[in-house]
């Protein structure tokens, strides 16, 4: 998303990330021989301008709590550059290191792991003054009354401890902790994913009206599309590690570019008990971020996979095969199929269970799809794959689509490059 | 994916069906340090085969421990005061651990949010799964095997064949959940009891156990789930029971609810899902009464007759949906809560009215006589 927002006063975003990626070799044996990397978070820019609110979403193994813990330094990045006010972050000394972490705070997901039971509630707010060398008690215990005091907490709250609270209060006092350093930028990590509606849209109104308030930056790490609408001026969807769109949040949410973010947004239910339908991934099995697919890395799931120029078949053949060819492929199989391997399953009941046309125009297809139906109903899923593998090719399988921008944001899909004949997913 | 799992409209003939389950004014109370705490206090519904019933509130409105109580799968401190529970013709109240034991899995099984509760880490999961079939049923073993391995299949598991004899903890949590709905289907429950079971899980995992929930019920099995999720009610009800401190404020079919949240507590819950909404914030700490109207003291409408006594008594406002609260009482005036409930529904701002159920909100006529109301089913 280079250059996608004009930042700051200075031109300089507050917070500039390149090509970041976070890496996790995975061990063999007691030499911990490297036998492969988890790619946890692969290549990832984006920027955040002061007082702009970006939300990073996306599901388990997307990476977006690793960024979180790479932009407070709790984590080391493998490769790439965070800049922070234009200055690589990897670069600052321990002087400059002690400063940085004062002007980014952490709020997390569970308060109650926050706090530490023993010390009062007060004083683990004014621990990072502590530990910034701030030494005035009189001054310290002021300011914590006053930030007590717009969290919508009493200051007489402050001699309490951690569970004397309810959740939600427990989170008002970590956002206290969040500011008490006068923060450039609050990093976030599913703030209200534990708390009820009613307490959530509280906590989120807190946090909106202190950023608005103070030009904070924020962070924000969910899974909840409800609250990211509510809280963020930007989103960036993640998925294994990759940024695979962003843009404004009203533009992401409604007119979503990239099959992965509709997808997405179609499994969240409607709040209309008579809109029960959604838009399925053609399989549901997220796969190994150590073993991301290749091409693009959604190909496996995507309900708009492009067919290559020589696969002339309509879309809706084209769909329902490679859901066949996917669904196999990662080990779907339907319950139907699961019989006893003695009696083998009939051809019919594989094309019913897989929906399959009936006639394909195209001979070489249909040779392909009749042995795959009948190496599946003979139990040999590996034939299958192959057979479907050799006919039903695409390029998003081949070739990792480049970062393209759209509408004032950006997509990474192939359907959005000039080259590609394929029209963009639309409804 | 289909269009077919659209709210069972249920009319009058339907509703007289038999209940499987019955829960009539139950009570469970929670020793603490402080004294007894009313967790359920009076709470009453039924669900049919094939029914989907949510039960919806907040931490600490009492609906986790209201579907505990069903099994009687409670914390120590917890113990059941007052009520009955049916299961069929049979009273489950009464019945000694022994017997309860046998119905628990048998006929009445539990999902719980976290899959760790019913997965056991020492067995492979196959072994866990056929162990219940064996349990409730005289099954050769290869029988059960096969059936464990259709069980996995169906709930999502990818190479199930492969996994099979593979340990609870080599499957992330999503798969576990799914590893734990299978186990909870091995002994063909008539009713699933599942508290909050996709709350830990990814929204396109979310989205496929939503679909295996309506198979399920399509096929006959009755589903009790409680969730704070109103998305997963819109999803998955077909009746709706709206929960605050142990007490039931409102419930209905779904549809109805949606359209028009009855309760001063049920329009706050649905409007915090709105972003637009202009929200009164709930402000933090306060004590919940354990007499009359428990919302009361959060309550825009709050009045002198909400205090004191059992909470409102049950008020029809059209088919099937009621609600307690004391501006819905034959001698009081509705027109205020209506209103609310008019831009509290949480589809109403995109699209129309469709179901063309009248215009009384607008014509303070109250409720639709004494005859809707008094005990439930």
């Amino acid at each position: 998303m280079t250059g996608e927002r004009s930042s700051g006063d200075s031109g300089t975003p507050l917070l500039s990330v390149r090509d970041l990626a976070v890496h996790y070799p995975i061990t063999k044996g007691w030499l911990r021989r490297e036998v492969g990397r988890v790619r946890a978070v692969d290549g990832l820019s984006f920027d955040v301008d002061r007082g702009e609110a970006l939300g990073l979403v996306g599901e388990s193994g997307s990476g977006k709590t690793t960024v979180a813990h790479t932009l407070c330094r709790l984590e080391e990045p493998t490769d790439g550059e965070i800049r922070f006010r234009g200055q690589p972050i990897a670069d600052q000394s321990t002087a400059e290191r002690r400063s940085f972490t004062r002007r980014v705070g952490l709020v997390v997901q569970d308060p109650h792991e926050a706090f530490n039971p023993r010390m009062t509630v007060g004083e683990a707010v004014a621990e990072p003054l502590v530990v910034h060398g701030f030494d005035d008690q009189g001054r310290r215990e002021a300011i914590v009354a006053d930030l007590f005091e717009r969290v919508g907490l009493s200051t007489t709250d402050t001699d309490r401890f951690p569970h004397e609270f309810s959740g939600g209060e427990l989170q008002r006092i970590a956002i206290a902790r969040a500011l008490i350093t006068n923060p450039d930028l609050i990093v976030a990590d599913e703030p209200t994913s534990a708390l009820d509606a009613r307490v959530r849209a509280d906590i989120l109104d807190l946090l909106d009206g202190i950023r608005r308030e103070h030009d904070i930056a924020v962070v924000f790490i969910s899974h909840d599309l409800d609250v990211v609408r509510r809280f963020c001026d930007r989103v960036a969807v993640m998925y294994l590690g990759e940024i695979v769109e962003t843009g404004r949040t009203e533009r992401v949410l409604s007119e979503p570019k990239h099959p992965y973010t509709r997808v997405l947004l179609s499994a969240v239910p409607a709040l209309d008990p008579r809109e029960r339908t959604h838009e399925r991934p053609l399989t549901d099995v997220i796969p190994d971020p150590a073993d991301p697919p290749s091409g693009c890395r959604f190909h496996t799931r995507c309900p708009a996979v492009i067919p290559d120029p020589d696969v002339t078949i309509s879309p809706e053949a084209w769909r329902s095969l490679v859901r066949f060819r996917f669904t196999v492929e990662v080990g779907e199989i339907p319950p139907e199929l699961a019989v006893d391997s003695d009696e083998p399953i009939a051809h019919d009941l594989v094309r019913r269970t897989f929906d399959l046309p009936e006639r394909l125009e195209d001979e070489t297809l249909q040779a392909a799809v009749d042995g795959a139906v009948a190496a599946l109903a003979a139990g040999d899923e590996r034939e299958a794959v192959e057979r479907l593998k050799a006919v039903l090719t695409t390029p998003c399988e081949r070739r990792e689509p480049a970062v393209e921008t759209v509408d004032g944001g950006t997509v990474r899909c192939l359907r959005y490059e000039s080259d590609i004949d394929a029209s963009p997913p639309g409804r | 994916m289909t269009d077919s799992h659209a709210p069972r409209r249920r009319n009058a003939r339907e509703d007289d069906s038999t209940p499987l389950l019955s829960v009539t004014d139950l009570r469970t109370v929670i020793r603490t340090a402080e004294g007894p705490l009313h967790a359920v206090d009076g709470v009453s519904f039924s669900v049919r085969p094939g029914e989907t019933v949510c039960i919806v509130g907040e931490s600490g409105s009492g609906k986790s421990i209201t579907c505990r109580s069903v099994t009687r799968l409670l914390p120590s401190a917890a113990e059941i005061v007052g009520g009955e529970l049916t299961l069929g013709e049979r009273s489950l109240r009464a019945l000694p651990p022994e017997e309860l034991e046998s119905i628990r899995g048998d006929r009445i099984a539990h999902v719980f949010q976290n899959p760790q509760r019913s997965l056991d880490p020492v067995y492979p999961v196959g072994e866990q799964i056929t162990e219940t079939i064996r349990i409730h049923t005289a099954t050769p073993s290869e029988e059960a095997r096969r059936r464990a391995l259709t069980l996995l299949r169906r709930v999502g598991i990818p190479r199930a064949h492969e996994r099979i004899d593979d340990y609870p903890h080599e499957f992330s949590g999503g798969m576990q959940q799914r590893v734990a709905v299978a186990i909870a289907l091995a002994g063909e429950p008539e009713i699933l009891v599942a508290d909050e079971p996709t709350t830990a899980v990814d929204a396109t995992v979310q989205a496929r156990l939503i679909e295996l929930f309506r198979s399920l019920t399509d096929e006959g099995t009755a589903l009790l789930l409680v969730t704070h999720d109103l998305r997963i009610v819109s999803a998955l009800a077909d009746r709706v029971l709206v929960m605050y401190a142990g007490t039931v404020v409102e419930r209905g079919p779904v549809e109805r609810v949606f359209d028009r949240p009855l309760h001063p507590y049920t329009q706050a819950l649905f409007r915090s899902y709105d972003a637009t909404a202009d929200r009164e914030s709930a402000p933090p700490r306060r004590t919940i009464p354990a007499d009359g109207c428990r919302f009361r003291p959060a309550c825009p409408h709050a009045v002198e007759r909400c205090a004191g006594g059992d909470q409102p008594t049950f008020q029809g406002h059209g088919t099937d949906h009621e609600v307690s609260c004391v501006h819905f009482e034959p001698d009081a005036d509705a027109t205020a809560v209506l209103a609310d409930a008019r831009r509290s529904s949480p589809g109403r701002a995109m699209e129309p009215r469709r179901d063309g159920e009248g215009t009384q909100d607008e014509g303070s006529e109250g409720p639709e006589g004494p005859g809707a109301m008094g005990e439930p089913e």
